[in-house]
């Protein structure tokens, strides 16, 4: 008897834990994804407004979401390292698996920071404002779908946990 | 002589594949002093080799505009946009590589004979600075010259080998085939297979119709959608070019741009429209050229009595 209530005990939390942790990760998502957005504005204006360089407009920059993933950290450092390489596009491969974004979310990315800084003024500030839009618009669906899909998460997670419970029981 | 900008700078604006075939290319790199790279066209390496400048091509290379791209964003430091007056006007200095000036040249968008923007690129030339010590008397007889100082003239050595080439107008009416026998003549100075050393050609293409295809292996920089005056000035200034080859002059207006362009002593081949050349020096730019001394040789063009090959007929010298 006292086993099978530690195992339903360990079942609660578990599946507490999983249904929690599914909701963590989609809220880091729309964190992430705002991040994102605050820096593509950041380089459409330090590129198409200041006519500054990648590199100074990332040394610029300052965002704790971003820093947090190691993002920014990692293509500075790249960038000191090595003026001539692909930062933006190497730090994104390097932290993609620290990100809690979709795919499509990354494809966008991807595709962005590995072209990034090989087009004239327009033409970037163009890129910046389309991918940034792309990027509102899957954070903004993300952000209103979010406490739907919380709320989901956690009754799943009970009710499997109490089915589980049920069933040791 | 020294090159003046360190090799490893140099290398790491190459990605790995052409640094590999550009390594094995020269022995020393203190002797390099031009890199062209072409995408379409064959790319080549000049350096200096007992008192004369040797061109090589690299046909191996076989670059496309995605590697020339990727060639620009790194010598820009990953920021093109904030060279873009420089690839407008056709060259600039990287900060990365100070003293190296890059020529950029491809298909350019004009509006209102202004350059908006460079849509496609095809050309990269990267000039390497060098530091040469000339002998004493030379420089005193330099400093004296520019004090207004009178001296005898600085003899100067022409480079073995050099076959100099002339200004030459072909011309004939339409149809003969003076564009066909452009391109023939591009191949002919420009290509691996030609005889001594291929030529460096700045070719302005303004139509897009000299060298669209069958060119890979020719050491020519293509200047597509470029007014002829702006495309001589940055092929001069940013390309060194050994000769200039247009197609099809004839308004006043492209006879001043290549009066205000030919100060630099480039030769310039070109072709025009005419059937004698008594016709063709009526028309008042090619007056004005003609009393300029643009040209030093008039060719007139037409087919053989079978219609099968051209004959040449050089109607005029200065």
């Amino acid at each position: 008897m006292t086993g099978k209530l530690l195992g339903v005990l360990l079942i609660g939390a578990v599946s507490l834990y999983t249904g929690g942790a599914f909701v963590s990760l989609w809220q880091r998502r729309v964190e992430q994804l705002a991040a994102f957005c605050r820096l593509l504005g950041a380089l459409e204006d330090g590129i198409g407004v200041m006519g500054l360089s990648i590199g100074e407009i990332l040394g610029q920059f300052s965002d704790d979401t971003l820093e947090k993933t190691g993002f920014l950290p990692l293509v500075r450092r790249i960038l000191d390292d090595n003026p001539t390489g692909d930062a933006p596009g190497d730090a994104f491969a390097v932290c993609r698996t620290r990100l809690a974004l979709e795919d499509e979310d990354c494809a966008l990315l991807r595709q962005f920071f590995v072209r990034i800084g090989t087009e004239d003024r327009v033409r970037e500030q163009e890129r910046c404002a389309y991918v940034r839009a792309r990027l509102h618009t899957l954070c903004t669906e993300a952000e209103s779908a979010l406490p739907a899909r919380c709320r989901i998460a956690r009754t799943l997670a009970g009710a499997f946990g109490c089915a589980a419970a049920l069933m040791l029981l | 002589m020294k090159v003046m900008v360190k090799t490893m700078d140099v290398m790491r604006c190459f990605p790995q594949r052409l640094r590999t075939v550009l390594t094995d290319a020269v022995q020393s790199w203190n002797a390099v002093t031009e890199v062209r790279l072409r995408a379409g066209s064959c790319s080549a390496i000049a350096y200096r080799m007992d008192g004369r400048t040797v061109n090589k091509p690299l046909p191996a290379l076989g670059l496309d505009e995605d590697e020339l791209r990727e060639v620009l964003s790194r010598l820009c430091a990953g920021s093109v946009h904030v060279y873009d007056e420089g690839l407008l006007r056709g060259y600039f200095s990287p900060q990365l590589l100070p003293g190296v000036r890059v020529g950029a040249a491809g298909r350019l968008l004009c509006s209102g004979g202004k350059p908006e923007r460079l849509q496609r690129l095809t050309s990269l030339c990267i000039r390497l600075p060098h530091t040469v010590t000339p002998d004493r008397s030379v420089t005193e007889q330099l400093v004296a010259l520019v004090q207004g100082a009178v001296v005898d003239a600085i003899a100067i050595q022409p480079e073995p080998n050099a076959a100099p080439l002339v200004s030459t107008l072909f011309y004939s009416p339409p149809g003969v085939g003076k564009t066909t026998l452009l391109r023939c003549l591009i191949r002919a100075l420009c290509s691996a297979e030609a005889a001594g050393t291929p030529v460096n050609a700045a070719v302005l293409d303004t139509g897009e119709e000299l060298c669209a295809e069958g060119f890979s292996d020719c050491t020519v920089d293509r200047f597509s959608g470029y007014p002829r005056g702006l495309g001589m000035e940055i092929a001069t200034r940013a390309f060194a070019p050994q000769v200039l080859i247009c197609d099809e002059i004839g308004s006043d207006a492209e006879a001043e741009e290549i009066l205000r362009a030919q100060a630099c002593g480039v030769p310039l081949i070109a072709t025009a429209h005419a059937d004698t050349l008594q016709t063709l020096l009526r028309r008042p730019c090619f007056a004005r050229l003609h009393d300029h001394g643009v040209f030093s040789r008039y060719v007139r063009l037409h087919r053989t009595a079978n219609g099968q090959g051209f004959a040449f007929v050089c109607e005029g010298s200065t």
